[in-house]
């Protein structure tokens, strides 16, 4: 396992290179997506109703008032999508056998074309992302105001920038060994095999919980409420204090572990397999 | 002394024999293999053929040699490094040029400029006369030439990284008639004691003249593995208006003007060795065209 500074630098300029229009093309249709969605008044006025409804007063913004939640719900989901799009293509280059055997001949360590793709998806785009929407949500201060409702920017050091963009960057592991593992439709095998494992391990979840009462304190209330009506479960409503915060501190904490773990392990085989790679 | 002696003699030794592979094991199904044992040895400052018929290996073992490929047994040593390990310094010094070549889409000048960097002993001074010599603009886009103009700036690319083996599968495929006779050109000019081509090829007429040694591979072994200077000695070629007289013939092929036959020296005039006529022979009779050279 050699690594040498100056070809890991090249060799991330040269993914950087070699991509950058697929990248660029992508966050601009996610952006041309989102003015459009923006611009969108009966859009905007449906979520403003549907969040006054459901009254989520998870982010940590003024509450009560009549707010534009626009880039605080459209930022996480901006930079999660792009990022699992962009981390699905690392290995793009490596999918037919041609360019396959150009690459891997390619005189760097395997140790450095393997880190130089997870510093692009770990570091450079999930902070590119960033940056971009900063610079969007710049321009759509400028723009004119197309309702009543105070607009609430994402500001760089905002609390809640920074737990996003860690799930975001906790995903990428999973996606990127997607990316390696299968040729083609990787990113919706990824997804899919995600949704499959999320809802066992919910079901998982839920299931100890009710049948087991292995959460101290807690099984009573949730049994009763996860039975009674599984929307306000899910919702997170007509739960006592206690239950809301196992399930928005512990279960989201326990979460982020496990996330880490699957990340880890994700990043761990995607170089077992890079290096098995034959043309 | 006698430990110096030894060791020069093996140096020596290594130095030649720029790659060995011994008693691999190769396969894509785990129960058919491809290559069975299968030894080799090949020397530097040679420009060797590597010829045999469809899915007989050739681009596997030019693979292997590549590192690009793992074998399941045996020990491979090109220059001194296992290619397997795909080390960096290994990788600098041996190229594959593949039957299909991959090309960014990007202009030749930044081609050479993102990949060159790759190879230290590559020479821009040499990339641009390669290219001039096959007509070929450094500011052309590769993305809007034809496959055979792309080959032919990938053929360029390969002769400039100056590695010291160099790998080509099927090279003169999809080149024009002008475009082979300057490959022709450059390569032989290029081969130096310290370099090892290897070209496997099913046009072997477009490279029979540059060919220094000729190795055979069939049902994953090597049939055949002899220079061209070793064939001159031991074999007579012979164009024949009939086939009437075959005292000693080994093998007649019926080419235009009549039959051309192989048959052991008898200090005859003797043809340039026809390889085609003489891979043929080797395919159908093989055991008896070896038994010429033991």
């Amino acid at each position: 396992m050699t690594i040498n500074l100056n070809r890991l630098i090249f060799q991330i300029l040269l993914n950087l290179r070699l991509k950058w229009k697929t990248y660029a093309m992508l966050i601009l249709i996610a952006l041309v997506i989102l003015t459009f969605h923006y611009f969108n008044k009966d859009f905007r006025a449906a979520e403003f109703i549907s969040s006054r409804i459901s009254n989520t007063q998870l982010f940590n913004t003024t509450p009560d008032i009549d707010i534009n939640k626009f880039h605080f719900k459209w930022f996480p989901q901006f930079i999660l999508f792009l990022s699992c799009v962009i981390t699905s293509l690392s290995f793009s280059e490596y999918s037919n056998s041609t360019s396959r055997t150009f690459y891997l001949s390619l005189p760097s360590s395997t140790l450095e074309k393997w880190l130089a793709k997870v510093i692009i998806a770990l570091v450079v785009i999930p902070l590119s992302l960033t940056f971009m929407y900063q610079v969007f949500i710049w321009l759509s201060q400028l723009w004119p105001q197309v309702d009543e409702y105070y607009q609430v920017p994402v500001h760089v050091f905002d609390p809640f920038l920074w737990p996003n963009i860690l799930t975001t960057i906790l995903l990428q592991g999973i996606f990127f060994a997607f990316s390696i593992w299968f040729k083609k439709w990787s990113l919706a095998k990824a997804i899919l095999a995600m949704v499959v494992v999320a809802s066992i391990y919910n079901i998982v979840m839920i299931l100890s919980i009710i049948l087991l009462n292995s959460e101290q304190g807690l099984n009573e209330d949730l049994t009763i409420q996860s039975l009674t009506s599984i929307k306000d479960f899910i919702n997170g409503t007509n739960m006592s204090t206690s239950v809301k915060d196992y399930m928005f501190f512990d279960v989201f904490f326990r979460n982020k572990y496990v996330l880490s773990f699957l990340s880890t392990l994700g990043l761990l085989l995607s170089y077992i397999k890079f290096k098995e790679m034959e043309s | 002394m006698f430990v110096i002696l030894l060791r020069t003699s093996t140096l020596i030794h290594q130095y030649y024999r720029m790659i060995t592979l011994q008693n691999i094991s190769f396969g894509y199904d785990q129960y058919k293999l491809l290559f069975d044992r299968l030894d080799l040895e090949i020397e530097s400052g040679q420009i060797h053929g590597l010829l045999g018929l469809n899915g007989a290996g050739k681009s596997s073992l030019l693979h292997l040699l590549q590192g690009l490929r793992y074998s399941h047994n045996g020990k491979i040593s090109v220059n001194g490094s296992t290619p397997d390990a795909r080390s960096v310094s290994f990788l600098q010094d041996s190229f594959l040029l593949a039957e299909e070549v991959y090309t960014p889409d990007i202009s030749v000048k930044k081609f050479i400029d993102r990949y060159s960097p790759y190879y230290p002993k590559f020479r821009t001074d040499s990339f641009l006369k390669f290219l001039n010599e096959f007509e070929l603009e450094r500011n052309s886009h590769l993305g809007r030439m034809s496959m055979g103009q792309r080959k032919k700036v990938m053929i360029a690319f390969a002769l400039a990284t100056e590695t010291k083996v160099l790998l080509m599968d099927e090279p003169t495929n999809g080149l024009d008639i002008p475009s082979k006779k300057q490959f022709r050109k450059i390569l032989s000019h290029i081969i130096t004691d310290e370099r090892t081509f290897i070209i496997s090829t099913h046009q072997i007429r477009d490279l029979h003249s540059l060919i220094d040694n000729v190795i055979v591979i069939q049902d994953g072994k090597i049939i055949f593995n002899q220079s061209i200077q070793s064939i001159l000695d031991y074999l007579h070629f012979s164009l024949d208006r009939n086939s009437l007289s075959e005292e000693g013939v080994i093998y007649k092929e019926r080419v235009p003007g009549g039959f051309l036959h192989i048959r052991p020296k008898q200090n005859l005039e003797s043809f340039e060795p026809d390889l085609e006529v003489l891979f043929n022979a080797i395919v159908t009779k093989g055991q008896i065209i070896n038994q010429v050279f033991a």
